[in-house]
C-alpha cells in the first residue's frame, strides 16, 4: 500500500502553502475547507455520470479454474456482482437473474506489463518528456476501437502502458482496463530506457524491438559511452529524488514543530487576553499622542520553515527512489544492465525492473541477489542474434526463472495491437522451457504484484475485481479460444466468431 | 545437435519412387520409432503410431515395426516436417537486385548458403523444407527454388515464377513507377514470351507462378492477370483473403500468408479460417533473415487461436504446401516412399508450448533440443 505522495501533487500540498501568519492560515484554511466542500460536490456528480454501467450478476462455471497459477479448483464457478468477484467455489448454486457462462477453464485476464495500448502514437513515441510526464494524460478511451477488440479477444484485458518508448525518462505508466480504458492505477510505474534510439537495436543484432515496420528510433548516433551517460542521468535524477525527499521529510518535521510551537503560542495569548489587550490599547494610545505609528509586537513562531522548493521531477523521482513506485528500465545489454545494477546499488529501496533484458543472463546472479524483476519481451516476429548467453532468443524466459530471476512476459511494442500476442509469447517461452505455471504467472499474477495492484486483479479471488477469461480449453494452448472476456465485472463484447 | 549440412546437390531431388527401397529388415540404415500420436499430415492420426525408416525414405507407416527391427521409443508426437514458402535465410544479400525489376531466369538456388548458421534455428523450430524466392521488390526476380536446409540439398529448382504485383515491387527510382506501368510491362513480358521463357513455361502450365500482392486490390489484379494468361500457383500475401474466397476460388490459385509482425492487425486469421471453409489451399512463409525462426508458427498459432483448427493449421504447414509447390509425391506427409522428413514434438505438433525435440531430415537426426528430457520447475 502507498502511504505517502498517494499522487506526484500530493507531494507538494503543504497545509499552509502561502499563509503569512498563524491567523491569516486559519482564514485560508477556512476559504481552502470551502473550496474543498465545493470540489467534493462537483467530484460526486462527476463520478455518478463517469459510473461504468455494470451488466447483470455473471455466473461463470468451468471444469478447471486457476485461482491462481498452480492452484486449480475442479468443477468450479465464479459468481460476479457489482463488478466485483463475490464467491469462488465448487458447491455455487447461480442466483435467480445471474448470466450463465460455461467454459473448460476460467482463469484471471492476462495482463501485459510492458505495453502501450490507450496511448496514441504521438504520445508513444513522444520523446519530449520527463519523470513528471502522468501517461493517463494521454489516455483517449474513445482510441482504435478495432486494437482494443482484437486485445480483448486475444484474452489481454489488463496492461501496464506507458507513453514515450524511447524517451530517456518517460514518467509514470497506469495500470489499465484496456476494453474500456479505465485506470486501476495512475501511476503504477515510472519508465526509463537506456540506449533505446542505438542502432545497436536493428534487428541483426539485438532483436530490433522497437516498433512497427519502417519506424526507427531517433537519431543513429548513441555508442557506448552514450547509453553510460544516460545511466549517469538517470542515476543522478535518483540522487536528486532521495535528496528531495529527505528535504521534504525534514521540512514536515520542522513543519510539525512550527505547527506545535504556534499552538503553544496562540493558549498563551488567550490565556492572557485581557492582559494583552490592555497592553495594546495603551501602546496604541502612547503611539496617538506621540503621533507615531503603532509598532506590532513581533513573535518568533510566526517565522514558518521554508518550504523546500517545489519540483515535480524530483517529486516524482522521490516517490521512486523510497521504493513507492517501481521503476521500469527498458535495457537490452549486459554492459548496461550491469551498469545499472551497480549505480543503483546505493539506493536500498529502489524496485527495479529490467524491460527486454536480451543479454540479462550475463548478470543473472545480481539480478536474483537484488530481486531485480526482467519482464522478457521474445520478439518472434525479429530475427534475434547469434544463440547464446548474449541472446538465448526465446529460451531467455526460462532461463532467467532457472536462475532464480523473477520473469514477466510482457510486448514493449510501439504499436498496441503487439499486446495481443502475449498469451502466444507465453506459450513460446513454455515451448521453449520455461515451467507452464511459470509462465501463467508471468502474464496473470506477476504483473499484477509487480505494479502493486495484485489485491485488486491478477488472481481469481472473492472480493477482487472481475477480471477473468472463459476459455475452450488450457490458457497457454494454441488451440484455445477466449469464449467470454470480462472486465471490470461486465461481459467485453467482441470478435469471438 | 545439427549435422553439418555439407552435400550440396546439384540436381533435383530424385523422384520419390526410386527412393523408395524396400531393403531388408534391419538394414544399418533403417530405424524404427515410436510416439503416442503420428500425424501423418493428411489429417490421418495414428495413436501410439510407429514410423519405419530406411536409406533416408519412409518405409511404413503403422501400428508396427518389421520383425527384427527394434522400436525406439519417443515421448511425443511425430509430425511431417514444416515447409516454409519463402524465406530468404543467409541470402538477402545475396537476392537484392535494385537495379533491374526482371531478371526472370535467375535461379535463386544459386544463393542457397547451406552453411549459414541461421539455418540451424530455423530447423529447431520443425521447419526442414524451405522455398527460397527473390526479394519481394522484383516484377520478375527469377526462379523460386525448393531447398532442404539442414541436409544442404537442393530438393527442386526452378519450382515457380516469382512475380511482385504488390505496392512493393513499384518506386520511384526504377520503372516502372505505377501500377500501369508494373502490367504493361508484365504484358508485354507474357504476350511476347519466347519458346522456353519462363513466361512461356508460366503460360503453358509447365511452370507455377508465385504472385505478391497484398491490398485486395492488388490481389484482384493478379487473379485476373492469372486467369488472362492461364497461370497456375499461389499469391503470396493477401491477409485479407478471407473477403475474396468466391474470387480466389474460381481462380484456382492458392494463398500463401506472411508472418506477422509486432503490432500487424490479425486479419489473416480470419481468412485462413474463411479459406479453410471454402477449401481453397492455403499455406505460410516464415521470412526468416527478417523475421525470427518461429514466426511462422506463431501466425499459424495466431489462426488458431482465433478459430482455425489445428489439423487446418498443420495441414497448411505440410501437405497444402507441398501441393501447392508440385512436390507432395516427395513431401509434406509421412507416407510410404516420401523422404523422411519429420519432427518429433513434445505436445501436439502446431502448439506453441510444444518443443521440437528432435528433427530428422532425410531420414537422420539432424536437431535434438538440449532440453529433451522434462524441463525444470523452479521455486
Amino acid at each position: 500500500m502507498r502511504t505517502s505522495y498517494q499522487r506526484p501533487q500530493a507531494a507538494i500540498a503543504p497545509t499552509f502553502r502561502g499563509a503569512a501568519s498563524a491567523l491569516a492560515a486559519t482564514a485560508a484554511l477556512a476559504m481552502a475547507a470551502l473550496h474543498l466542500g465545493g470540489n467534493a460536490q462537483a467530484g460526486q456528480e462527476a463520478g455518478s455520470d463517469a459510473e461504468p454501467v455494470r451488466s447483470q450478476a455473471l455466473f461463470l462455471t468451468a471444469k478447471r479454474l486457476i485461482v491462481s497459477p498452480g492452484n486449480v479448483l475442479e468443477n468450479a464457478s465464479v459468481l460476479v456482482e457489482d463488478g466485483k468477484i463475490t464467491a469462488v467455489g465448487t458447491d455455487l448454486k447461480a442466483p435467480e437473474g445471474a448470466q450463465a457462462i460455461q467454459g473448460e477453464v476460467i482463469c484471471a485476464a492476462f495482463m501485459d506489463p510492458w505495453s502501450t495500448a490507450g496511448f496514441d502514437t504521438g504520445s508513444v513515441n513522444s520523446r519530449d518528456l520527463n519523470a513528471a510526464t502522468m501517461a493517463t494524460d494521454a489516455l483517449d478511451p474513445y482510441g482504435e476501437k478495432a486494437v482494443l477488440e482484437e486485445l480483448a479477444a486475444s484474452g489481454v484485458l489488463l496492461t501496464r502502458s506507458q507513453v514515450g518508448l524511447a524517451s530517456d525518462i518517460s514518467g509514470f505508466g497506469a495500470v489499465l482496463r484496456t476494453p474500456s480504458a479505465e485506470v486501476v492505477l495512475e501511476d503504477a510505474s515510472m519508465s526509463a530506457a537506456i540506449g533505446a534510439e542505438s542502432p545497436g537495436f536493428s534487428p541483426d543484432q539485438f532483436g530490433g524491438r522497437g516498433g512497427p515496420q519502417g519506424f526507427s528510433f531517433g537519431p543513429q548516433s548513441i555508442d557506448p559511452i552514450d547509453r553510460i551517460g544516460q545511466i549517469d542521468k538517470l542515476v543522478s535524477e535518483l540522487a536528486a529524488g532521495q535528496k528531495y525527499a529527505e528535504d521534504m521529510a525534514e521540512y514536515e518535521k520542522e513543519l510539525a514543530e512550527w505547527k506545535a510551537a504556534i499552538a503553544d503560542k496562540e493558549k498563551e495569548l488567550e490565556d492572557d487576553f485581557k492582559k494583552a489587550k490592555k497592553a495594546r490599547e495603551k501602546a496604541v494610545k502612547d503611539a496617538e499622542e506621540d503621533g507615531e505609528e503603532v509598532k506590532e509586537k513581533k513573535y518568533k513562531e510566526d517565522r514558518r520553515p521554508r518550504e523546500p522548493r517545489y519540483d515535480a521531477e524530483k517529486a516524482a523521482f522521490a516517490r521512486v527512489v523510497q521504493g513507492e513506485v517501481p521503476m521500469v528500465v527498458h535495457a537490452e545489454r549486459a554492459l548496461e544492465i550491469r551498469d545499472l545494477l551497480r549505480s543503483t546499488e546505493p539506493f536500498k529501496r529502489l524496485r527495479l525492473v529490467i524491460a527486454g533484458g536480451t543479454s540479462a543472463l550475463a548478470c543473472k546472479k545480481e539480478l536474483r541477489e537484488r530481486g531485480v524483476t526482467v519482464i522478457v519481451a521474445p520478439s518472434p516476429a525479429n530475427p534475434g542474434g547469434p544463440v547464446g548467453e548474449l541472446d538465448p532468443g526465446l529460451s531467455l524466459a526460462a532461463e532467467l526463472d532457472a536462475a532464480g530471476v523473477n520473469v514477466l512476459i510482457g510486448t514493449g511494442n510501439a504499436s498496441a495491437l503487439a499486446s495481443r500476442d502475449l498469451p502466444l509469447l507465453a506459450a513460446l517461452a513454455v515451448g521453449h522451457g520455461l515451467d507452464r505455471d511459470t509462465a501463467l504467472r508471468a502474464i496473470t499474477s506477476g504483473p499484477a504484484a509487480t505494479f502493486d495492484v495484485a489485491d485488486q486483479v491478477g488472481t481469481v479471488k472473492r472480493g477482487h475485481a472481475a477480471d477473468l477469461l472463459v476459455l475452450s480449453g488450457d490458457p497457454l494452448s494454441s488451440s484455445s479460444r477466449v469464449l467470454a472476456a470480462i472486465s471490470g465485472g461486465a461481459v467485453v463484447p467482441q470478435a469471438t466468431k | 545437435m545439427l549435422i553439418l549440412p555439407i552435400l550440396v546437390s546439384a540436381l533435383a531431388f530424385s523422384a520419390p519412387a526410386t527412393a523408395a527401397v524396400s531393403p531388408a529388415a534391419g538394414s544399418a540404415d533403417s530405424f524404427a520409432l515410436q510416439a503416442s500420436r503420428v500425424h501423418v499430415g493428411d489429417g490421418r492420426v495414428i495413436e501410439n503410431g510407429v514410423i519405419v525408416v530406411t536409406d533416408g525414405a519412409i518405409r511404413s507407416v503403422g501400428a508396427s515395426a518389421p520383425e527384427g527391427l527394434s522400436v525406439r521409443k519417443v515421448d511425443g508426437e511425430i509430425a511431417p516436417g514444416f515447409i516454409a514458402m519463402r524465406d530468404a535465410t543467409g541470402a538477402d544479400s545475396e537476392n537484392n537486385e535494385t537495379t533491374r525489376k526482371f531478371t526472370p531466369t535467375a535461379d535463386v538456388a544459386r544463393a542457397f548458403d547451406p552453411h549459414h548458421p541461421a539455418w540451424a534455428h530455423l530447423v529447431s523450430e520443425g521447419i526442414t523444407t524451405v522455398v527460397m524466392t527473390p526479394a519481394s521488390d522484383r516484377i520478375a526476380g527469377g526462379l523460386d527454388a525448393i531447398v532442404s536446409p539442414a541436409t544442404g540439398e537442393i530438393v527442386k529448382r526452378g519450382v515457380a515464377l516469382h512475380l511482385g504485383m504488390s505496392s512493393r515491387s513499384i518506386s520511384n527510382f526504377v520503372e516502372p513507377t505505377s501500377y500501369a506501368g508494373l502490367y504493361a510491362h508484365l504484358d508485354r513480358h507474357f504476350a511476347d514470351a519466347a519458346d522456353g521463357s519462363p513466361f512461356a513455361q508460366a503460360r503453358s502450365g509447365a511452370t507455377r507462378v508465385m504472385m505478391e500482392a497484398l491490398s485486395k486490390n492488388e490481389v484482384a489484379r493478379a487473379v485476373a492477370f492469372a486467369k488472362q494468361y492461364g497461370l497456375t500457383g499461389a499469391i503470396i500475401g493477401a491477409p485479407e483473403a478471407g473477403d475474396q474466397v468466391d474470387l480466389l476460388k474460381s481462380s484456382g490459385l492458392g494463398v500463401v500468408f506472411e508472418p506477422l509482425d509486432a503490432g500487424d492487425r490479425a486479419d489473416v486469421a480470419e481468412s485462413a479460417k474463411a479459406l479453410r471453409a471454402a477449401g481453397v489451399p492455403f499455406a505460410f512463409a516464415s521470412d526468416a533473415g527478417t523475421h525470427g525462426p518461429a514466426a511462422m508458427r506463431m501466425t499459424a498459432a495466431t489462426c488458431m487461436r482465433r478459430g482455425l483448427d489445428a489439423q487446418g493449421a498443420l495441414a497448411a504447414m505440410t501437405k497444402t504446401a507441398a501441393d501447392m509447390l508440385g512436390v507432395s509425391a516427395s513431401h509434406g506427409t509421412l507416407e510410404v516412399g516420401k523422404v523422411a522428413d519429420f519432427v518429433v514434438w513434445s505436445g501436439a505438433p502446431t502448439d506453441l508450448t510444444s518443443r521440437a525435440t528432435h528433427v530428422f531430415a532425410g531420414g537422420k537426426l539432424v536437431h535434438e533440443s538440449e532440453r529433451s528430457s522434462s524441463h525444470h520447475t523452479h521455486r
